[in-house]
């Protein structure tokens, strides 16, 4: 195998490997396994005499910028306070949000005040009131349509989200559940800007997010006590037993939203358009390659000697072979004669130089 | 395609949506894809004894066939062409010894690896037509299938690397235009009402769509071994083309198809439903036959020919050729379903310009050896 070749395919393999690493999570994400855990019809609906203890507290949270919360979710937001007279209801605003990190977790503070986007800060301070006080969280677009009380008797559960994953729109668990402390603990790790808003969202502190902490959370067993149950599609919302009604919502969502939420229509399109994008880079390196290859029958080049003396420099080529190259390229005097050698490179190379030191001085010259 | 699609997603049976049914039907279908190559032995006797009878009457001389201008970087290397009689019985005896020898640990271990790349494709290619339709399988599998094969020819020195960039920029045009026409596919199935767009949220109402991508995504990833096997073939069972018969070829291939069978045999046993499901159903056996026969079986046949006969780059064109036709077949078997919109038709053209130009660049009749 041709060395050029050989460090192509090393170079891809490396490639290969580093995006695979990032994007593991991700990947895994294609298994969907949110059945396993499911919330199960008599965990929703136990028969009388059989309900279970509630573990998780009688709290619901919800968050906004003020207490001034705009008339379409205020229906939904009443609902919820009157199906549970007996729970404490909080609504978390901005400014007290800050607060509570400021005094509770100044270690997060910086993290937490730099988030570019609003939007940002609200799903994180979800996961610190959830670790903290324990409670529901619930956005302020999904109104309540039933009481939650069935769901209070497991240790944490969140909603199942489409096409793959778990959402964060609807959330709950008991104070210091391990789950909900590693998605704290993980949001420093997952701020990252990817350039595009709502995939940065979406994977520093949103519905991916959680979704990929999840997979991570699961993949070396999970700890007694820990596991967190997924509210099934059904059980969310559109049917008569399910616990919630959705509203206008996505408020945060912009033109770039929409051009990725638009793609799934178009399904199809994307894998063939990532097959062609990987078939156009790989394509142009054997473009590459090929060009390599002509090039190094004809050493006059400038790329050609440049890109050997880089290989000579990072020691994958000796320099005695590069200098017996530049001594080919100076000795000879016609393109033809350098592609005969070309074709028989297959002979012994100790063949090739006792050629050129018969006929020619100045490789004898040199080499005094 | 469009038969295997159809026998996976009608509604026939009982247990149609049940998840152990598809798998089932997965399964038959595979085993009864390979099973086909068992007849190719005796298909090849009508092509090898009509090659033999125009050789036998060819007055041409004995000599070299091109000139080496033709020769490039090592890659290829013509062979003197002897035709004539002498030629032709040193060749059947060396057939015969052949025969002999060929029973060792090395042929088996080939057609071993060989039936693994080919089993891994074929199962892929089931499972996600019964996910999808068989339009957008059809497509992704072909499409996967040309890059991987258009590029490991090219870096295993398979093909001539005489206007690379040339054939990559045709090759890139003729992918664009698959491009489009998977993109507008959407458009016109949703003007056709076989989806629909929910008119709050503006997403598609498909409760199907994660197994649509699954399916994508399997069936492309699956398809790329094809790249290793046609390599592998090449090199161990087309390595001389001109003294390779297709005869040879097509036993290598039944031997193939039943070592893919016996792969397949232990799911059988978890199959007792599936089997009597179909065992009196005339219509499955009909449509799966039509398939075999008028489908998948010619298409292997003709992939040999085509193999053997000119460089190994051109049967890339196939799988070009491939998306067209499903795409004229989708059209005739769904008329009634069947909307096209102005972009489709420019992906098509494009898609069907390029894969002509592919073809004549690729042709080249001369059979070609490769190095070793």
């Amino acid at each position: 195998m041709r060395k050029e070749l050989k460090y192509m395919i090393l170079g891809n393999l490396a490639i290969v490997s580093v995006i695979l690493y990032v994007t593991f999570d991700l990947l895994t994400l294609a298994i969907d396994d949110t059945f396993q855990d499911a919330l199960l019809e008599s965990d929703l609906n136990p028969v009388a005499g059989s309900e279970k203890p509630q573990l998780i507290p009688k709290i619901i949270h919800q968050t906004y910028k003020t207490t001034d919360i705009p008339e379409v979710w205020k229906e939904g937001q009443q609902k919820c306070i009157d199906l549970h007279p007996d729970y404490k209801y909080i609504l978390w605003t901005d400014e007290m949000a800050l607060q509570f990190i400021r005094e509770e977790y100044p270690d997060y503070l910086e993290t937490f005040q730099n988030y570019k986007y609003p939007i940002q800060r609200a799903d994180a301070i979800r996961y610190f009131i959830l670790s903290h006080f324990g409670g529901v969280y619930i956005d302020l677009d999904d109104g309540c349509e039933r009481r939650l009380d069935p769901l209070l008797t497991v240790p944490a559960f969140a909603r199942k989200t489409s096409p793959t994953g778990i959402s964060n729109d609807v959330l709950g668990s008991v104070p210091q559940h391990p789950f909900f402390l590693k998605l704290r603990d993980s949001l420093h790790r997952y701020d990252r800007n990817w350039l595009v808003p709502y995939i940065t969202i979406m994977a520093s502190t949103g519905p991916l997010f959680v979704s990929m902490v999840w997979k991570q959370y699961k993949r070396w067993g999970v700890p007694e006590n820990g596991v967190v149950r997924i509210l099934q599609p059904g059980d969310y919302k559109m049917h008569t037993y399910s616990f919630f009604s959705i509203s206008r919502g996505s408020s945060w969502h912009l033109d770039d939203a929409k051009f990725v939420k638009s793609l799934a229509n178009h399904i199809l399109a994307c894998v063939v358009a990532g097959f062609v994008f990987a078939f156009f880079v790989l394509y142009c390196e054997y473009c590459f390659y090929c060009w390599l290859c002509s090039k190094s029958g004809n050493n006059k080049g400038f790329v050609s000697r440049f890109y050997r003396r880089i290989l000579a420099a990072v020691g994958l080529q000796s320099r005695s072979d590069n200098a017996s190259v530049i001594v080919n390229a100076r000795s000879s005097n016609d393109d033809v004669r350098l592609r005969r050698l070309r074709k028989d490179s297959n002979l012994p190379h100790s063949f090739v130089l006792s050629d050129l030191e018969k006929n020619h001085p100045t490789f004898t010259d040199m080499s005094t | 395609t469009k038969c295997f699609s159809n026998l996976q997603t009608r509604e026939n049976y009982e247990d149609a949506k049940d998840e152990k049914m598809h798998q089932g039907l997965m399964v038959v279908l595979s085993f009864m894809y390979f099973a086909s190559w068992l007849l190719l032995p005796v298909i090849s006797r009508l092509f090898d004894d009509r090659e033999a009878c125009k050789k036998r009457y060819s007055p041409a001389p004995l000599g070299f066939a091109s000139s080496s201008s033709d020769l490039e970087l090592q890659t290829f290397d013509e062979e003197p062409e002897l035709v004539n009689d002498t030629a032709e019985l040193m060749r059947n005896n060396d057939n015969k010894s052949e025969i002999g020898n060929k029973i060792s640990f090395k042929y088996i271990a080939q057609l071993v690896t060989l039936s693994v790349l080919g089993f891994i494709p074929m199962l892929a290619y089931m499972m996600a037509l019964s996910m999808s339709p068989g339009f957008d399988i059809a497509l992704i599998q072909n499409t996967s299938v040309f890059e991987i094969t258009s590029l490991l020819y090219g870096v295993c020195g398979l093909t001539k690397r005489r206007n690379v960039v040339t054939k990559f920029l045709i090759m890139m045009i003729a992918l664009i235009g698959i491009l489009i026409v998977s993109y507008t596919k959407a458009t016109c199935d949703l003007l056709a009402g076989k989806l629909s767009i929910n008119e709050k949220t503006g997403e598609l109402n498909d409760p199907f769509l994660f197994d649509r991508l699954k399916s994508s995504l399997l069936c492309g990833l699956g398809a790329l071994t094809i790249g290793p096997f046609a390599v592998l073939w090449h090199r161990w069972f087309n390595k001389r083309s001109k003294q390779v018969t297709m005869r040879e070829q097509a036993g290598h291939l039944s031997i193939m198809g039943v070592i893919c069978m016996v792969l397949l045999l232990p799911f059988f046993p978890t199959l007792a439903g599936t089997i009597s499901s179909i065992y009196k159903d005339k219509s499955f056996w009909l449509v799966s036959m039509a398939a075999l026969i008028f489908g998948t079986f010619p298409h292997v046949v003709s992939l040999l020919q085509v193999t053997r006969k000119t460089t190994p780059e051109y049967s890339t064109t196939i799988n070009l050729g491939a998306i067209i036709f499903m795409g004229i077949a989708d059209w005739i078997c769904e008329p009634t379903q069947t909307t096209i919109v102005r972009w489709e038709v420019i992906g098509y053209i494009m898609l069907s310009v390029c894969c002509i130009m592919l073809s004549i660049a690729y042709y080249h009749k001369d059979k070609i050896g490769i190095h070793h």
